[in-house]
């Protein structure tokens, strides 16, 4: 049960967005087709009345506690997704290999708690591009997986 | 009939050996979060291109066997499943690992596996033919009644707040419904944009919804990831054995479930596992200790999921059409090889047929020594590689298994904005599960329900489409049960206990 | 530590190693040839194009790449074909009438004019198929028992607003009725639910239909003339109703290719279609062999978007 006076504020805004979703999905659902718009409105309703329900209870403290989103620091959190969008925006334009070396070196260093030395460091730097360029030559010569290489490379070729 | 002939073909040194590299690399490719089974076969196809028929079938049998199996590895250990079908493997798996018995896990991943693997493959050796008649007789109304059975398993997986669970389940489902409808040919919620045209891929979902918030967890967390006190445990193999045949019930009817689920194409390996965990915990005389550690959770969802191998490959040998997406690869790659698939495999070829299954069997018995040794193996270096080396090689894995699937960045994206998404969910009670079911049961559902009301209204028999089947019948009685099971079986405790206490008075 | 540090350098050594050497080897050999299929593996635009494999090899000397670019029923591949290297070393798979319908309902990102196809040298032909123990032994029978009650016959398709779609849409127009058609998700399940009788029967390939053997009957094929391993099943043409459908599968290059590079090609895949071998294996597996070379593709692509348009316009798809 939640502590008293404590209103799940999380949940609660989760439950209202989830709402309008629900409402935004019935409205679109105004131009499909007979049979194509059965089980929208369908799934539309029930969510509308699973998130009112969902509102009712957090808000009369009948729900559990949850976590919420960083109950132990929030930095680590936001840099881990920061660079996995970057690595991921990036692999197109400079390629698996080089995005991947760099994200997984910003990542060690960004999960390793203990105090970085160099040697710490090259051993990221060695091990990232151990591992990323083994799975580059095995899925791209081994098995013919295609995999982005540079267009910002060789477009300069 | 010959079979002595084909085991002994099947047992050839070559065949052996394929078999055990197969089980090997397909353990290791499943074991990954992000390479799934279907992918593992798909990469490898092409290699069985020069070879003869039956070992390149063993070779592809046993890579997906093994890769179905090593999903368990990530899922026990990471509380990601490494394919589809090890969702359910997470719920009891990774709460067994916190509290130190991760190699029990595992060793019971790797029984169950067996176990079941063997029931899916002997049925396919000696009941392929009438099975495949009852795969058969599924038509639309059965499917859309096993995906509301699979959508009664919500409120069993919400971790105590069903109503959250359901949220999550319309999420799922509204999700599936992005892009274009097979049947109506709508094209819906694809706010006009291309990139959302062909809809929300299931395998990046799924790698996203449990990969993501796992990785961010490990981020913000201090402890270093699962810490073992003293040695590393042994196989503990007495005490896993002990287990199994404790819960040899939930074994043969997970593996049923299994077996029977993967027949049914379309419906797919996932779907087995989390039916046959929900009938474990339904029919478990202690319930609410499913999803805290409970082993015959693992069990259950282990060894449905290896007989899904075994039943998928019934209506692909004997029809011609697959059972799971992986046997569709392996389908086009018998057709590349000159062989008629369907009836005529059975009968004009039918020593390769056999040849394969009796191949699977074995490939699936060498599943035990090998699933131990690599389970140990894969034990021992994920406790030990540093937390700062193992969320890099997570989040490699991740983007390179869901780029993997289709050369696409955009399903790279998916994974990545769902994953996000469901960890925001996640941290407010709504747990991924649902989602992933939703989404996997949508297209199911909706599909197999309109299908029924076309052919209903063609043939003016709308109410008998739905409810007059047998088989329909006896799933709607499967699905209420499941659903009224928990109220009513409380209740009935309460009133003998009430009866009971009325007695000491 | 040490022996970590050890082992690790120990590793990139041969990782590098390994990839030094793969790059070697492969800039010795000549530029292969890529083919990139537009459908998931084991499909069978893929199975086509890995029958087509060891006849290309031969009569090319390159080696042959099989990619994949699945999604979007296509649409994804087709819509990045125009990005990829136009030298003349790359194809991709196209399939009619999907590159004609898809762009036609929606915006898909590509529209048809922009695909160069240089050969289409395959015909998956249309037939109507019933399980071997169906009442229905002739298409006569068929539509008499529609005709007699309209819209209780159904029949499984794959997909909406797709070729079979269409064709049913065809027939149920040219033969005067009114049969009711059901999408599935797939050949594979439509195949599977008219054996299953949960249909009356399917709107569906050759291909499917041999494949099943004696469990199923054809009851008419949508060709010119008779298929040679099936002589007693009717054309449509036949028994009065003029329709020749299927999907026909080509290659197309990105818009960039030079002229000589499009003629090159266009005379390969010719080539390969003369192949006895892979005849052989087209035709057992009820696929028919057309030929339509570089230089008669316009008018082809013309008389086609003709057909497809007023399918189209009569199934709704397009007003």
């Amino acid at each position: 049960m939640q502590p008293p006076g404590r209103t799940d504020t999380g949940t609660v805004v989760i439950a209202t967005l989830l709402l309008i979703l629900g409402a935004a999905a019935l409205w679109e659902s105004r131009e499909f087709s007979a049979l194509g718009s059965i089980f929208p409105r369908t799934i539309g309703i029930v969510l509308l009345i699973a998130c009112m329900i969902t509102l009712w209870r957090t808000l009369r403290g009948r729900t559990r506690p949850s976590r919420g989103l960083f109950p132990d620091g929030w930095v680590r959190g936001v840099l881990l997704m920061a660079v996995m969008s970057l690595w991921i925006a990036l692999l197109e334009p400079v390629g698996f290999v080089v995005a991947g070396v760099v994200a997984y070196v910003l990542l060690a260093l960004i999960t390793e708690r203990e105090p970085m030395t160099l040697w710490r460091f090259l051993r990221f730097v060695l091990v990232a591009a151990a591992f990323v360029i083994a799975f580059q030559v095995i899925f791209v010569h081994g098995l013919n997986v295609q995999l982005p290489t540079g267009t910002l490379f060789v477009s300069r070729a | 009939m010959d079979l002595l002939a084909y085991a002994l073909a099947a047992l050839s040194v070559g065949n052996l050996a394929l078999a055990l590299i197969g089980v090997i690399a397909g353990t290791v490719i499943g074991a990954m979060p992000g390479l799934t089974a279907t992918m593992a076969v798909a990469v490898l196809v092409p290699f069985t291109f020069t070879m003869e028929p039956a070992p390149a079938l063993i070779l592809l049998g046993a890579i997906y066997t093994g890769a179905i199996y090593g999903g368990a590895y990530s899922a026990v250990l990471l509380n990601t499943p490494g394919t589809p079908s090890a969702i359910a493997t997470t719920f009891d798996g990774y709460p067994m690992a916190k509290r130190g018995d991760g190699d029990l896990a595992i060793t019971l991943a790797c029984l169950a596996s067996v176990f079941g693997g063997l029931v899916g493959a002997i049925c396919l050796l000696l009941l392929a033919p009438p099975l495949a008649e009852v795969a058969l007789a599924f038509g639309p109304v059965e499917y859309f009644w096993l995906a509301i059975l699979g959508l009664t398993l919500v409120a069993a997986l919400s971790e105590g707040d069903a109503w959250k669970g359901i949220v999550g389940a319309c999420v799922g489902l509204l999700l599936s419904m992005i892009g274009s409808a097979i049947v109506g040919g709508d094209i819906r919620y694809t706010l006009d944009t291309q990139f959302l045209l062909g809809g929300i891929g299931v395998v990046p979902a799924l790698i996203g919804l449990f990969c993501i918030p796992v990785l961010i967890d490990l981020v913000t967390s201090r402890e270093e990831h699962l810490q073992i006190e003293g040695k590393v445990a042994g196989f503990r193999l007495g005490e896993a054995m002990r287990i199994a045949l404790r819960n040899k019930v939930n074994l043969v009817r997970s593996s049923g479930i299994g077996t029977l689920i993967g027949m049914l194409p379309g419906a797919g390996g996932s779907i087995a596992a989390l039916v046959a965990y929900s009938e474990a915990r339904r029919s478990a005389k202690d319930p609410d200790s499913f999803g805290k550690g409970n082993p015959a959770g693992v069990i259950a969802s282990e060894s449905s999921n290896n007989a899904t191998v075994g039943g998928g490959f019934i209506p692909t040998l004997v029809l011609g059409i697959p059972g799971t997406p992986a046997d569709a690869v392996v389908l086009g790659a018998l057709l590349v090889q000159g062989i008629k698939i369907g009836p005529a495999l059975f009968t004009e070829q039918s020593s390769i047929a056999y040849t394969f299954i009796i191949g699977l069997i074995v490939a699936t018995v060498l599943m035990l020594p090998v699933g131990l040794v690599l389970g140990r193996y894969a034990y021992g270096s994920i406790i030990a590689v540093p937390k700062a080396l193992l969320v890099p090689a997570i989040a490699f894995l991740t983007i390179i298994g869901s780029y993997a699937i289709q050369n696409n960045v955009d399903d790279v994206i998916v994974m990545f904005g769902i994953g996000v998404i469901g960890w925001v969910l996640n941290c407010y009670g709504f747990s991924p599960a649902p989602i992933v079911l939703g989404l996997i049961l949508g297209p199911l559902a909706e599909q197999g329900f309109v299908q029924a009301w076309m052919i209903g209204s063609a043939t003016d028999n709308l109410l008998g489409m739905y409810f007059g089947r047998p088989i329909s019948l006896a799933i709607i009685a499967v699905a209420t049960l499941t659903l009224l099971y928990p109220t009513l079986s409380r209740r009935y405790q309460e009133r003998k206990a009430r009866r009971a206490a009325a007695r000491t008075h | 530590m040490i022996t970590d540090r050890c082992t690790q350098i120990r590793r990139i050594a041969a990782g590098l190693g390994l990839a030094a050497g793969m790059a070697f080897a492969s800039s010795a050999l000549a530029q292969p040839l890529t083919y990139v299929i537009a459908f998931p593996a084991g499909g069978e635009s893929d199975v086509t194009a890995r029958i087509q494999e060891p006849a290309l090899k031969a009569a090319s000397g390159k080696d042959v790449v099989v990619q994949y670019k699945a999604g979007a029923g296509g649409a994804t591949a087709w819509a990045s074909l125009n990005k990829m290297p136009a030298d003349g070393s790359t194809v991709m798979g196209t399939n009619l009438p999907h590159i004609f319908l898809q762009p036609m309902e929606k915006d898909v990102g590509y529209k048809t004019d922009d695909l160069v196809n240089v050969y289409i040298f395959q015909l998956t032909p249309d037939a109507i198929v019933v399980p071997a123990d169906s009442p229905y032994k002739s298409l006569q029978d068929l539509i008499d028992a529609a005709k007699k009650a309209p819209g209780t016959i159904t029949l499984a398709g794959s997909g909406t607003n797709s070729g079979p779609h269409l064709s049913a849409v065809t027939f149920n127009k040219l033969a005067g009725v009114k049969t009711t058609y059901i999408p599935f998700s797939g050949t594979a399940t439509s195949v599977a639910a008219m054996l299953g009788k949960q249909v009356n029967g399917a709107m569906t390939f050759t291909t499917a239909a041999i494949q099943q053997g004696d469990k199923v009957r054809m009851l008419a094929v949508a060709l010119d003339k008779r298929l040679d391993s099936h002589p007693n099943v009717p054309t449509f043409k036949e028994l009065g109703i003029d329709m020749t459908s299927g999907v026909f599968r080509g290659v197309a290059v990105p818009k960039g290719t030079p002229d000589a590079e499009r003629k090159k090609l266009s005379d390969l895949f010719g080539k390969v279609n003369q192949d006895p071998a892979f005849r052989k294996k087209m035709t057992e597996a009820g696929f028919v062999i057309v030929d339509v070379p570089y230089d008669k593709m316009a008018p082809f692509l013309a008389a086609k978007s003709k057909e497809y348009e007023a399918a189209a316009r009569e199934v709704g798809m397009i007003k």
